[in-house]
């Protein structure tokens, strides 16, 4: 386990949870809470880069995962183990991130942001992907976000090189929303529930955090001076008050708020002092899971906001 | 005659809304005949009126909404069109490409019409010789990861585009757009060469456009791809050129008609600032000079979608043609200065502000006026409800007790909700043909005599 992790994904499966980390070298799957690692996808058998990967919401019946490498999409259906290349149109798109629509099962929607390509999307689960960036002029996309109500809104947000960017259309067009950040790369972006409202936070390169509650018309800073600058994730516990528990990732420290971002405190690994790279979170059975990994590739699961 | 000027007015400035503007030209001008003819003073009236009409502005203003959603945009495009199978095709291209959208409307090889997006950007261009199609039979060039060398020069020396083709050899491009005014037949085969005899592939192009608006192109296209134009007009020649003046996109293509750009390379902050000065001469532009401008912002934005028009005849093809271009320049309008509730509802509530406006006022003409204005908004109602057989006092009399916003529709005959039901004046429309119908109303009243052109000078076109 010495090397890096990129990226973690804890997603549930037959009543267990299912650790998803992506090294440099591949792509692997743990299924007892990191004792042991299969790999799934190796960068031999890509030759390509791995850098981001994305769970099906219903991956315990589809069994759907896509990963991006630099350059190129593929995706299985058969948790990892087998892959194919995505359909795209030359040239070869090289991923940041992704998004997949809350209501993936019926729809099969999934976006990707690219660093040269803009944002990817996918009607067909990951199989055919095709560039939409109809008013999105800036083609260094870091960051998507997608609406947890995107059945109903069709809304999603991309934080590019330079600003954010909104589609109200399932990513058919993007019209330009106007941040505190100003001309700032967007690097996370977090849209959540609140209560009665759709919360959108970003962060970014050289500012710290913002909050709005009226789709970027407006927004507030959360935390001030207390979190640092460079906003590498934005991570909520995804309970339905997304908002109530904030976790941030910023210059490889770990932070938590339990009051939307009004105050914060530092969190990490109880026996680790490295630099944290990597967290993903999951509620199961009204209990927080958060799994972090460090820069030295140990992935270790905080059950409580310790 | 002052009628039929006023109606070209509306046309040519807003292309809709000439059956409104007659009938309150017709209201306001019968009320101040007799007004005047009761020995009204004609020129405190008319003071009157336009203080009048700028209210009217107002409040049309106040009752504004922007429209959005695909949903919306159908029903607009369903009014507008009066075609229930193109209006969800505009509707959706609408949502898509939005006010700045740059729609091509071509001839379809199909009796269907259809649409189409284009990825990226693209401008009227060709590809300067056949041997540089990567796909002959389809006449058609395609490079990736390229770098971009923009000018409208002539390059006339094979001596100088060497050093240039080398140049780009030893940095990590894999292939290089030419875009010229024309190359020199040495040129031309140096390039073929160099295409064939390295791993760079090379292609070159026609600069798109000419004269000034060739200059627009290529400042475009240099804010798209990050390049330094080499431009005539500016001494420029390849004598000075460096590296560092090429720009760079991830996909170009070209064909024997146009050239498009994928994914230019050029610095977002750079390309934001020169749309939103683009956008600002578009506001600050008189409407027959907006169209060039609005078409470059569309196309920086990768605003692309294409109308193939089908049809069994050639004046089935003209005539659809006709009324998609109507309907695309009245979709922009809604789109970019919002809509009113339709079916007169708009200029009936309108009433409300005037009769503020009279009630305050202490002069008979003021008095005179803002009634007949407030008499004149309600001639639009009147027809259409008329027109549809009902009785308007009746239906005005339903409306009195409808909360706001209701209407009536002449379709269904019944009182609605006229923004859920899609019924919509699109606001700069109804804001011209009142004032240019209004104030040709208050100009005639202080006119006796009239001198005027026999025929105009451009025919209006055929809507």
């Amino acid at each position: 386990m010495a090397e890096e992790i990129q990226q973690i994904v804890l997603t549930p499966i037959q009543g267990q949870t299912c650790w998803l980390a992506l090294r440099p070298s591949g792509l692997c799957r743990s299924d007892d809470a990191g004792a042991s690692w299969q790999t799934l996808l190796s960068n031999e058998q890509l030759a390509s880069k791995l850098a981001r990967l994305i769970v099906s919401p219903d991956f315990a019946h589809d069994q759907r995962l896509i990963v991006g490498g630099q350059p190129g999409i593929w995706w299985s259906q058969d948790g990892g183990r087998s892959w194919q290349p995505s359909e795209i149109e030359l040239p070869l798109p090289s991923i940041t991130d992704f998004a997949i629509s809350p209501d993936f099962k019926r729809d099969q929607t999934a976006f990707a942001a690219s660093t040269a390509d803009g944002v990817l999307v996918s009607y067909t689960g990951g199989r055919r992907w095709a560039r939409w960036n109809i008013g999105l002029f800036d083609h260094r996309v870091l960051s998507l976000a997608i609406s947890p109500n995107f059945a109903h809104d069709r809304t999603l947000y991309a934080g590019t090189s330079s600003g954010l960017f909104r589609s109200n259309n399932s990513g058919r067009s993007w019209q330009e929303v106007t941040t505190p950040l100003g001309e700032t790369a967007i690097t996370a972006v977090q849209v959540e529930k609140h209560y009665e409202a759709t919360a959108l936070v970003i962060g970014g390169t050289r500012a710290g955090l913002f909050l709005s509650l009226d789709e970027g018309d407006s927004w507030h800073a959360l935390g001030d001076d207390q979190l640092p600058a460079s906003i590498k994730a934005i991570l909520t516990s995804n309970d339905g008050y997304g908002l109530e528990r904030l976790w941030v990732l910023a210059q490889e420290q770990l932070w938590l708020s339990d009051d939307v971002g009004a105050s914060w405190r530092r969190a990490g690994l109880s026996q680790s002092s490295a630099a944290i790279v990597a967290l993903a979170a999951l509620v199961d059975n009204g209990h927080y899971k958060l799994l972090v990994a460090d820069r030295e590739g140990g992935v270790q699961l905080m059950e409580r906001d310790s | 005659m002052l009628l039929r000027d006023v109606l070209w007015r509306v046309q040519k400035q807003v292309g809709d809304g000439t059956a409104t503007a007659a009938i309150l030209f017709a209201s306001l001008y019968e009320q101040g005949v007799r007004y005047i003819a009761a020995g009204g003073n004609a020129m405190q009236l008319r003071k009157a009126l336009e203080r009048g009409i700028e209210t009217i502005l107002k409040a049309l203003d106040a009752q504004t909404q922007a429209i959005q959603g695909q949903k919306n945009l159908t029903r607009l495009a369903e009014s507008l069109c009066f075609d229930a199978g193109l209006a969800p095709m505009l509707g959706e291209i609408f949502d898509t490409v939005g006010h700045y959208g740059f729609i091509e409307l071509r001839n379809s090889n199909s009796r269907q019409t259809s649409h189409r997006y284009v990825a990226g950007s693209y401008w009227p261009s060709k590809t300067l010789s056949p041997y540089f199609y990567t796909n002959p039979g389809a006449l058609r060039c395609d490079l990736y990861d390229a770098a971009i060398l923009l000018s409208d020069l002539d390059f006339n020396d094979p001596r100088e585009m060497t050093s240039v083709v080398q140049s780009v050899l030893q940095s990590e491009h894999k292939a290089l757009l030419i875009v010229a005014n024309s190359l020199s037949e040495s040129v031309l085969g140096l390039l073929v060469a160099a295409g064939r005899a390295t791993p760079l592939k090379v292609v070159a192009v026609q600069a798109p456009e000419a004269g000034v608006a060739r200059i627009a192109a290529l400042q475009d296209l240099a804010a798209l791809t990050g390049a330094r134009p080499l431009l005539k007009d500016a001494g420029d020649s390849l004598r000075g050129w460096k590296l560092s003046d090429l720009g760079g996109a991830r996909h170009i293509w070209s064909d024997n008609r146009r050239l498009g750009i994928v994914s230019g390379q050029g610095d977002p902050r750079r390309l934001r600032q020169h749309i939103r000065s683009l956008q600002a001469a578009y506001e600050a532009a008189e409407s027959d000079k907006k169209e060039p401008i609005r078409n470059r912002i569309g196309r920086l934005l990768g605003c692309s979608a294409a109308i193939l028009i089908g049809g069994d005849t050639e004046s089935e093809i003209n005539l659809l043609e006709e009324r998609l271009k109507k309907s695309c320049a009245l979709m922009r309008l809604a789109l970019h200065d919002g809509v009113l509730p339709g079916g007169g509802i708009a200029l009936l509530n309108c009433q409300e502000a005037l009769n503020d406006l009279h009630t305050t006022s202490d002069q008979d003409e003021q008095r005179a006026a803002y009634s007949m204005l407030m008499r004149a908004l309600e001639e639009p109602f009147n027809t259409i409800v008329s027109n549809a057989g009902y009785e308007p006092a009746a239906i005005r009399s339903e409306l009195n007790n409808a909360p706001a916003g209701f209407g009536f529709d002449a379709l269904t005959g019944q009182v609605v909700d006229m923004t859920a039901a899609g019924i919509y004046e699109i606001t700069q429309v109804l804001k011209q043909a009142v004032r240019i119908g209004f104030s040709g109303a208050a100009t005639a009243l202080t006119i006796d005599t009239v001198v005027h052109k026999r025929k105009p000078e451009v025919a209006i076109a055929r809507s």
